[in-house]
C-alpha cells in the first residue's frame, strides 16, 4: 500500500469504507510504527511520502596484518565487510590502528562497494597515516559520506595499501549508517 | 497505548467510538509527531510497531589537563560524559587535541560505558597517538565506534585516558552520542 494525500472532509457527505481504507488504514500502514520491526532501527525517507527502516551495521577484525602492496588489496584476513540495504546515501566510518616501518611512507585503509554498486577503493575515501620515523603509530577513525551509491544491497569491504615500505593494520573496523 | 494494525473497513458498517479510538487515536499517538518533544532528536524502533524519541547528546571540555596513568583513568576534570537512553545501540564519536613530549610515549583516549550495560574503556576502542620525534608532538583526532548489543535503558558514556609511559596532555575533549 502507498501513502495517499489525506482527503478533505465535506459536510453532509458519507465517509465510505473505501475512503477509510485508503486515507486511514493505508496511510497508517506507511507510518514509522507500522514499519518498525526490530529495536535499534531508524527511519529515513525512501522517496516522496515514503519511509523505510534502516539499521547501523558494523564489523571488525582485530588481528595485526601487513602489506607492501602499493595498490589497494586484501590483507591475509579479508575485510572486515558489511552488507547493508541503502539508498544512494550512506555514512561510512573506517577505524584502524596503522603504522609503516619506513620513514615518510603512508599506511592507507579504504573500502570498496560491491553488490548493486561498484566503487573502487581510493585515497579520496581513506584513513591514512604517514610516518616520519619507525616509532609512529595511530589509531583513529574517518567518517566518509557516500552519495552516489546504486540503491539496493551493497557490500562495503575494507582494503589496504602502503605507499612504500610495510604498512601494518590492526583493530580494523567498518561501520555503515545507511540512508 | 500500543499500536494496533489498522482494520479493513467494510461498506454499510458504522465505525464505533471504540474503533476510532483504537485505530485512529491510539495509533496516531504512536507516531513521531505525537512523541516529539525536543529539537535535535530522532526516532528509533524499540521493537515491532513501536518507536521512541532519541536525543543526540554532546559534551565538551576545553581545559588542558595531563595524566601519567598507565591504566585508563579520569583527568582532573572527569569526562566529558553524556547520558542517553537507548534500545540497544549507540554511535559514539569522541576526540581531543593530544600532546606528547617524548618519542617513546604513546597516549590513548577511550570511552567507558556504564548504567544498564557496563563496557570498560579499552585499547581496542581508543584513539592512539604515538610519534617518534623527540620534542613535543600534537595531534587532534577522533574515533567513532558503534556500541551494539547494549541492554535497553540508560547509559552514561565517559571519556577515559592513559599513557604507555611519560605524561600526556589532553585538551579540547569532546564526545557525541547518537542513540538508537
Amino acid at each position: 500500500m502507498a501513502w495517499s494525500a489525506p482527503m478533505t472532509a465535506v459536510a453532509n457527505t458519507a465517509f465510505t469504507a473505501a475512503q477509510f481504507n485508503t486515507y486511514v488504514r493505508d496511510n497508517l500502514l506507511e507510518t514509522a510504527p507500522a514499519k518498525a520491526t526490530t529495536a535499534g532501527g531508524y527511519f529515513v525517507g525512501a522517496g516522496t511520502n515514503s519511509l523505510v527502516e534502516r539499521f547501523w551495521t558494523t564489523n571488525g577484525v582485530t588481528t595485526s596484518q601487513s602489506t607492501t602492496s602499493t595498490s589497494y588489496t586484501d590483507l591475509s584476513t579479508n575485510g572486515p565487510s558489511v552488507t547493508v540495504a541503502t539508498s544512494a546515501r550512506a555514512l561510512v566510518i573506517l577505524t584502524a590502528r596503522m603504522r609503516n616501518n619506513t620513514a615518510s611512507e603512508y599506511a592507507a585503509a579504504s573500502f570498496t562497494v560491491s553488490g548493486d554498486s561498484s566503487i573502487a577503493a581510493s585515497d579520496d575515501n581513506a584513513l591514512t597515516f604517514q610516518t616520519a620515523s619507525s616509532f609512529q603509530d595511530s589509531q583513529a577513525s574517518i567518517l566518509i559520506p557516500m552519495s552516489a551509491l546504486t540503491p539496493g544491497s551493497n557490500i562495503f569491504t575494507m582494503k589496504y595499501r602502503a605507499t612504500g615500505g610495510t604498512a601494518t593494520f590492526e583493530r580494523r573496523r567498518i561501520t555503515v549508517l545507511p540512508y | 497505548m500500543a499500536w494496533t494494525a489498522p482494520k479493513t473497513w467494510t461498506s454499510s458498517t458504522t465505525p464505533t467510538a471504540a474503533e476510532l479510538n483504537t485505530y485512529l487515536r491510539n495509533n496516531m499517538l504512536e507516531m513521531a509527531p505525537a512523541k516529539a518533544t525536543t529539537p535535535l532528536s530522532q526516532f528509533a524502533a524499540t521493537g515491532p510497531n513501536a518507536i521512541a524519541q532519541r536525543n543526540i547528546k554532546y559534551n565538551y571540555i576545553a581545559t588542558s589537563e595531563t595524566t601519567s596513568s598507565t591504566s585508563f583513568a579520569n583527568l582532573s576534570t572527569t569526562g566529558p560524559s553524556v547520558t542517553v537512553t537507548t534500545a540497544g545501540s549507540c554511535l559514539v564519536v569522541w576526540g581531543a587535541e593530544i600532546q606528547i613530549a617524548s618519542n617513546t610515549d604513546a597516549a590513548r583516549m577511550s570511552v567507558e560505558c556504564s548504567g544498564a550495560t557496563s563496557v570498560a574503556a579499552s585499547d581496542l576502542r581508543s584513539i592512539l597517538v604515538w610519534y617518534g620525534f623527540a620534542g613535543t608532538n600534537y595531534a587532534q583526532v577522533s574515533q567513532a565506534v558503534l556500541f551494539s548489543s547494549l541492554n535497553p535503558g540508560t547509559h552514561t558514556f565517559t571519556c577515559k585516558y592513559r599513557m604507555t609511559s611519560g605524561t600526556g596532555t589532553f585538551s579540547r575533549r569532546r564526545i557525541a552520542v547518537f542513540p538508537q
